[in-house]
């Protein structure tokens, strides 16, 4: 049994170092309901300072680890060898690691003195007694948990070919006492902060493809209009587009150079393109249905946006080469908040009839329609970077009452709450990856 | 300042409700009635006669004088109802007697929706209204119109008295 588990864990590592087709098939391999989990055990070192900025950095390596799904972590009573200043493959004593069932291996030290915290991790693989990642991170002492979190993200790309998501954001929608601001958190809802408080209805908060800018749909000037804010810089809020009428849902286009978003003016609502550098506005469509949330394929080639031209509003695909819009959801009366996966191969998007509310994905041809969730009222759902999971906020644990984010893998297992410790949260967007 | 509108007019109406139909609990579902749209509608003062706002303040009751209700609107749909025609015409009536009077028409929406569509969908209840008003003889200049989709509901329940509640277009005159 270990024997064969084993065998997938090494050509994971060594046939299929990068070639991402192969290390999908294997991940799968692993992570398939009936597969086995890679025991793991965790081991960090205090070198000296501050002994809870270390607890920190184990604290966010377990919870990274456990995100993943695919690790049985092994107590820390368990564990024979004892921690110790030296990292080095050859002081490990990988017999006592394989003793207690230990597959894969982190050991790491952390050391804070002043304001900085120098955190040094590396992995092993035990069976065959190998070093697979050694990282020093040195950062300040306000969030140890991201360097953690960088640590992780080399584990899986290691282990699986693909970068992991640990370092990544989400944004989200928190509604306290009639006013909804944007919030900003990291991808598990620990460090969250407020990104507007203009007492106003902020809504769809959506990343710039470089993970710079938010921009969103305000109520602050009366009528909805389009804003931008720039989390790197000073956190400004500039307009983008205020036109009479409605002006929501923008999109940005993959290059960052274009945004869609509809606005009405005097007539229905259209879908627009408006050139950031330039100012220009294009209309892309002309009817006189409701045409809104129109967002790009990741190749910028492509358009999905939603059209109640049949009398309800159901998902459209435009080849913006030229050609008509295909519809592509014929299930159910209401489709709407549609969104691409980053392989541009899927569609995730809302279903609903009556008063339930699901995430669903259908590939953009519009085959293989799945309904991924079933309990609660659930919405706009968000691809993680890597297109492995799927974040989206339910009422399921407290129904009628209060909505949390949640978060599934792309195919509707293991959902897991995210608590941002905000009040009662809705339209999470999670980021790209960051330079 | 709206929202304390609402409540006060909620109130009043609750209290001609008390006063002339003998119902009780003005904190609960009102009783016996087919929509949202019947509790809403004020009724005619003259019925009323036992009002308390009417006796305490004393003044005259004005004789044929229209007034401006809102406008409600079927499940996903923004075409202005058959039953909601007459409505419509009342408020233009109302706006046409006092050309000084401008008004602002909020497009409405139910929770049984998402936030974006539903934006568009007020917008559409909003524009359907005044289009209305429009040709009714109502100067376009005098109209604004803002669509809230589901953000500023007038009830919080998940009834469907209370969905069609808000589906409406709330015309606030200024």
């Amino acid at each position: 049994m270990k024997k064969k588990l084993l065998t997938i864990v090494a050509s994971l590592l060594f046939l299929f170092p990068s070639t991402s087709i192969a290390g999908d098939k294997v991940y799968l391999n692993i992570d398939s309901p009936a597969g086995k989990l890679l025991p793991l055990a965790i081991q960090v070192f205090h070198e000296g300072g501050n002994p809870k900025i270390t607890q920190e950095v184990l604290d966010a390596l377990y919870d990274d680890t456990d995100f993943t799904g695919i690790f049985d972590i092994i107590e820390e009573e368990a564990y024979l060898e004892a921690p110790s200043a030296s990292l080095k493959p050859k002081d490990i004593n990988y017999q006592d690691w394989r003793i207690i069932g230990t597959e894969i291996l982190i050991k790491g030290k952390v050391k804070v003195s002043g304001d900085r915290t120098t955190v040094e991790l590396r992995l092993f693989d035990v069976i065959n007694e190998t070093q697979l990642v050694a990282k020093r991170y040195v950062g300040a002492t306000d969030n140890p948990r991201a360097l953690a979190h960088r640590f992780s993200d080399e584990l899986i790309k290691k282990l699986t070919g693909t970068k992991g998501v640990f370092s990544t954001k989400l944004l989200f929608i928190s509604k306290r006492s009639g006013a909804k601001e944007i919030f900003i958190s990291d991808y598990d809802g620990k460090n969250h902060r407020n990104l507007t408080k203009n007492d106003s209805i902020n809504l769809s908060p959506k990343w710039s493809p470089n993970g710079n800018e938010v921009l969103f749909t305000s109520y602050a000037a009366g009528n909805p209009g389009v804003y931008r804010l720039d989390i790197r810089k000073d956190n400004k809020i500039y307009p983008v587009s205020t036109r009479a009428g409605i002006n929501i849902g923008g999109r940005w286009h993959p290059d960052g150079k274009t945004i869609s978003l509809t606005i009405s003016g005097r007539k229905s609502p259209e879908i627009y393109f408006i050139d950031l550098k330039s100012n220009v506005y294009t209309r892309l469509t002309n009817n006189f249905a409701i045409d809104i949330s129109a967002s790009w394929s990741p190749d910028g080639k492509k358009l999905v946006y939603v059209s109640d031209r049949t009398g309800n509003p159901q998902i459209y695909v435009l080849n913006l080469d030229g050609g008509v819009p295909t519809r592509i959801t014929y299930q159910g009366k209401y489709n709407t908040d549609p969104v691409w996966s980053p392989d541009g191969e899927t569609i995730a998007y809302t279903s609903v009839s009556g008063s339930n509310f699901d995430i669903s994905t259908i590939r953009a041809d519009g085959t293989g329609n799945i309904k991924l969730t079933s309990r609660g009222v659930n919405k706009t759902p968000s691809w993680s970077p890597d297109g492995r999971y799927i974040v989206f906020s339910s009422d399921r644990d407290y129904p009628g009452k209060e909505s949390l984010l949640y978060i599934m893998r792309s195919d509707g297992r293991s959902v897991k709450a995210i608590h941002t410790g905000a009040d009662s949260e809705s339209a999470p967007a999670w980021s790209p990856y960051f330079e | 300042m709206n929202f304390i509108m609402k409540n006060t007019f909620k109130l009043i109406i609750c209290a001609l409700l008390v006063a002339g139909l003998g119902l009780t609990g003005c904190g609960k579902k009102p009783i016996k009635t087919k929509s949202p749209v019947e509790t809403v509608k004020p009724k005619p003062k003259i019925k009323t006669p036992k009002a308390p706002i009417d006796i305490s303040s004393g003044r005259d009751i004005p004789e044929d004088v229209a007034v401006i209700e809102d406008v409600f609107f079927d499940y996903n749909r923004y075409s202005v109802r058959g039953d909601m025609r007459d409505v419509i015409k009342e408020n233009a009536r109302a706006l046409n007697s006092d050309s000084s009077k401008r008004v602002l028409i909020e497009g409405h929406c139910d929770e049984r929706g998402t936030e974006e569509y539903n934006i568009a969908l007020g917008d559409r209840r909003a524009q359907a209204i005044k289009k209305y008003l429009q040709n009714l003889g109502v100067s376009s200049s005098r109209i604004t119109t803002r669509s809230y989709g589901e953000q500023k509901p007038f009830c919080e329940q998940s009834t469907e008295s209370c969905w069609q509640s808000n589906r409406r277009g709330h015309l606030v005159v200024r």
